[in-house]
């Protein structure tokens, strides 16, 4: 049989990749890079191919669209479980903070700079 | 006045609190520092590295530093976004060498950091020079993991660094800028008062507790926690307001629902909820106006002009909807019951066909509109029951949906296939030309592309017969077609067709002879033929042929009298024309006049199933024709009510697995609306399907098997994993609007603010509070009761929550559905 053999339904691409029904584009996306970073091609190929596949997948608009307009009747997540979840993903530093945390002694003059060669 | 001043002078000033490791611990400190910090070069600090954050310093560098300088920005900006793309391939043009390859360093460190690979981290840091902002930025990042970090800020305080700190270079800066580290990662507040605040169970009177998954305590709590964090924790925030947007979704109490969608802001798709809004009006049962007004709203100003997502999303966001309200106004009373049913309005089929329209104008690939669209008209075209006027409008409909289908979607087959046989019919070969090429070129596994060139071929024979002067042609066309014809149909009509072409070519001593030919060649190959089926595909045949109304008159009246006669048929005589007629479906060759009686002989076939005798027809399911003749009933839909399937317990015990599984899976599927639910029960029978379909020798039998395996897994997988669109079966049906803005009495309306809501559900909780109920409640999100707080008054201070007083006023007072109906229109 050729590619185009009807194929199976089963792999939902947003559970392959770790995603609640309702994700963004840009969930989707932020998802991806996090598994490209976890599971790189040249250390685990079958992995990321599998995490490829599904991305290719849920970048499809239509499914996004999908998934926007359904509504669940499934119970509400609980709170803990939203929580524990956010535990996982700490904030990243905004830009000004981060160089904020070069920042020398108050005592210490600003301003004059050197020229480094 | 100077002795004033010497007093103040000499009056001791407020020592400067130390800093301490407790310092922010209230999150608006925190908050405000993070808001506040920026980065100050030093004296003496390289002008590279204040450049990167000094506009005034880059300005003054030569132009080759300073687009480096650049590039440094870009990637400090994306290692802050997760969403950013590859930050050392975006650094990767500087060199070694280069000033700016320090922070090149930090940066590659940096990735890994947020990635919890710490020793990664440090081995790109450990290079870096401690006199510089990179450096001290990874000492800062370093130490804010340490588990000692309190001790050494207060020994720091006290002018005692350890060794080790300062043999690292740290300094109490450093210091200071690693506990706002781990404030803002690692201690998290705003995760500890959120882990704190939704751990506290409220006190609600049992019957509200399980209903009342947001109370208004809990909303106001959710909206100032949003408001205070949403600088420092923008993820967080977000999770919490979509989890609370999501309960308000979940609970019938409009009034709590349309608080929490006005004061939090939406998901990127929907900013101001209208959508949630219609989805949420549209689950009651007396929401359909305000349904349809939010519905309006969303689609007609949020949507369109939304830039927060792409134009693609927004394209498909909107077909979505109108292909859902297609549906909804396609198969009124859906909902499952026979009620809604019974008493469902009339479809309005110019409405239906206007929103399939706009669900293909709004995003032309969506392929599951073109395919329900089409089958929406074919349930009109090729009913049989219907009157030629009455299938008519969508008889014209087809053509333009098949073209549509084949633009928007080029790679379905289904269009082309219909394309090209609409295209030969009419003698349109320039426009049947591009689609047979692709079909042929395709290699696609279906067989019925496969045979494209030889159904050109056959087509090409019948379309040549409507001329007399073209008839010389047509035997070549007939050679080639049997040339190619495919493996998978029977080559039994090939004589008919030859001699249809006398009949055509008005030699008639040659056709008598050539039928003569036929009836010899089957009963010395032991396969006589049955009167009605050597009758059907002559007529078959001489129709195709384009053989004049004149000559097919006697072939038609055989087959008249057959049907008059039905009950009286031959069991073997009407297996064999049912498995003829199975074949012409598959090949899509029916002939005009099967419309007359194809569905007579199917009745009468089905009613000599129910029950099968075991003398009678029952003798015959061992024989290869009587599954064709299953086939050919399923197709036509015989075996199912638009609901379920209705097959007859005796065949149905008589049935092969594959056979029954083929009856179940493709009558379900062929049910727009609710058979498709019911095809869960039948997972057993994808199985079988999926089994065949490996072994299946025969091409058409292999890829249909598989086909309805992988349709049926898609049924189930949309029906488990998805609701029905909008919400049918939802519990909200049985619920009114608790928006009493139908009442004619106004005076006796409650008032809807937030206060004397909270009144009235302190009353309630006053009177129905029992601890014995609370002690059963099944309550997930409450580990234990908090004494402190009372039934059910906000735990936070009050929040105005004002409500819009026109809202209620200028939503109509007639709920009826007509009004849904012409907003759409």
């Amino acid at each position: 049989m050729s590619d185009n053999t009807p194929t199976n339904h089963h792999d939902d691409p947003l559970k392959v990749l770790g995603l609640p029904r309702h994700a963004s584009e840009q969930d989707v996306r932020r998802r991806y890079l996090e598994l490209v970073r976890e599971f790189p091609p040249e250390r685990d190929p079958a992995r990321f191919q599998q995490i490829h596949a599904a991305y290719k997948a849920a970048e499809d608009p239509l499914l996004l669209a999908q998934r926007l307009l359904d509504t669940s009747d499934d119970p509400p997540r609980s709170w803990s479980d939203i929580l524990d979840e956010q535990k996982k993903n700490p904030p990243r530093l905004a830009v000004d903070v981060l160089l904020s945390l070069g920042n020398r002694p108050a005592e210490v003059a600003p301003t004059h700079t050197r020229d480094i060669q | 006045m100077a002795a004033k001043n010497r007093k103040a002078k000499n009056k001791k000033r407020p020592k400067r609190r130390k800093p301490t490791a407790t310092a922010f611990r209230n999150p608006e400190r925190l908050a405000r520092r993070v808001a506040r910090v920026r980065p100050v070069a030093w004296k003496g600090e390289s002008s590279v590295d204040a450049a990167v954050f000094d506009d005034a310093v880059l300005d003054e560098l030569e132009p080759e530093i300073a687009a480096e300088v650049r590039l440094v920005r870009e990637a400090l900006a994306m290692v802050a976004d997760p969403l950013a793309g590859d930050v050392n391939q975006r650094l990767s043009t500087i060199s070694r060498r280069s000033p700016l390859s320090e922070w090149r360093l930090l940066l590659r460190g940096l990735v890994s950091w947020y990635a919890n690979r710490t020793d990664e981290a440090q081995e790109s840091w450990k290079r870096l020079d401690r006199e510089r902002r990179p450096s001290r930025i990874a000492a800062a990042l370093t130490a804010s993991g340490r588990e000692d970090l309190d001790a050494l800020i207060s020994a720091a305080g006290t002018g005692s660094l350890g060794e080790q700190a300062i043999s690292l270079g740290w300094d109490s800066s450093i210091l200071s800028a690693a506990r706002l580290v781990r404030q803002t990662r690692v201690d998290r507040l705003a995760v500890q008062e959120a882990v704190r605040e939704t751990s506290l169970r409220e006190r609600l009177p049992a019957e509200l507790a399980k209903r009342l998954l947001l109370s208004p305590a809990r909303l106001a709590w959710v909206i100032e926690f949003c408001s205070q964090y949403n600088q420092l924790e923008p993820q967080l925030v977000d999770a919490v307001k979509q989890a609370a947007l999501d309960r308000a979704m979940k609970q019938p109490f409009a009034d709590l629902n349309r608080d929490a969608m006005s004061k939090l802001a939406g998901p990127l798709h929907d900013p101001k909820n209208l959508l949630s809004q219609a989805i949420y009006h549209g689950r009651f049962a007396d929401g359909d106006v305000q349904a349809d007004s939010f519905m309006q709203q969303y689609l007609t100003k949020s949507l369109p002009n939304n830039k927060q997502i792409s134009p693609s999303l927004r394209a498909a966001i909107e077909s979505e909807i109108y292909l859902d309200q297609a549906r909804e106004e396609a198969s009124p009373g859906n909902d499952g019951s026979l009620y809604a049913r019974l008493f469902a309005e009339p479809v309005d089929h110019k409405l239906v066909a206007k929103l399939y329209k706009k669900a293909l104008a709004a995003y032309p690939a969506n392929a599951e509109a073109h395919r329900e669209y089409v089958d929406w008209i074919r349930e009109y075209t090729d009913n049989d029951r219907r009157r030629k006027s009455e299938r008519e409008p969508f008889e014209k409909l087809l053509l333009p949906a098949m073209k549509a289908w084949a633009a928007g979607v080029p790679e379905e087959i289904e269009p082309r296939l219909w394309l090209v046989d609409f295209y030969l019919e009419n003698e349109e070969l320039d426009a049947a030309q591009p689609h047979v090429q692709w079909l042929a070129g395709s290699r696609h596994a279906d067989p019925r592309v496969r045979a494209t060139p030889w159904k050109w071929e056959l087509l090409e024979a019948m379309r040549l017969c409507r001329r007399k002067a073209w008839l010389a042609d047509v035997p070549a066309k007939l050679d080639a077609a049997e040339k190619l014809w495919p493996v998978w149909l029977s080559k039994d009509w090939l004589p008919y067709l030859h001699a249809a072409l006398r009949l055509r070519q008005g030699q008639t001593a040659e056709y008598e002879a050539a039928r003569g030919e036929i009836r010899n060649q089957r009963q010395a190959a032991g396969r006589p033929l049955c009167n009605l089926t050597d009758a059907a595909m002559m007529l078959a045949a001489a129709q195709r042929m384009r053989v004049p109304a004149a000559e097919l008159k006697p072939l038609r009246a055989t087959i008249d009298a057959a049907v008059k006669d039905a009950e009286n048929l031959d069991d073997a005589d009407l297996i064999q024309t049912a498995s003829f007629f199975w074949d012409l479906h598959r090949a899509n060759l029916l002939y005009p006049a099967y419309r007359m009686h194809g569905g007579k002989f199917a009745a009468e076939l089905y009613r000599r199933l129910n029950p099968v005798e075991k003398g009678g027809i029952g003798s015959f399911v061992k024989e290869p024709n009587f599954t064709d003749a299953i086939y050919w009933l399923v197709i036509r839909r015989c075996f199912t009510d638009g609901y379920d399937i209705k097959l007859p317990p005796t065949l149905s015990d008589l049935l092969s697995d594959l056979a029954r599984a083929v009856l179940s899976i493709e009558s379900l599927l062929s049910n727009r609306n609710q058979g498709r639910w019911r095809i869960q029960k039948h997972e057993a029978d994808i199985e079988v399907l999926r089994a065949a379909a490996a072994m299946e020798k025969d091409p058409y039998y292999r890829y249909w098997f598989s086909s309805l395996t992988s349709r049926g897994e898609a049924a189930i997988s949309a029906n488990t994993s998805l609701s029905d669109g909008f919400g049918s079966f939802d519990p909200f049906d049985s619920y009114e609007s608790d928006e009493d803005e139908f009442d004619d009495d106004e005076d006796a309306e409650e008032c809807d603010c937030e206060f004397c809501r909270n009144e009235r559900a302190q009353a309630a909780a006053s009177a129905a509070f029992s601890e014995a109920a609370m002690d059963q409640e099944d309550d997930e999100f409450a580990p234990y009761i908090d004494p402190r707080i009372d039934p059910p008054l906000p735990s936070r201070p009050r929040i105005d929550l004002p409500s819009d007083p026109d809202f209620k006023r200028t939503r109509p007072k007639d709920p009826m559905g007509k009004k849904r109906k012409k907003n759409r229109r």
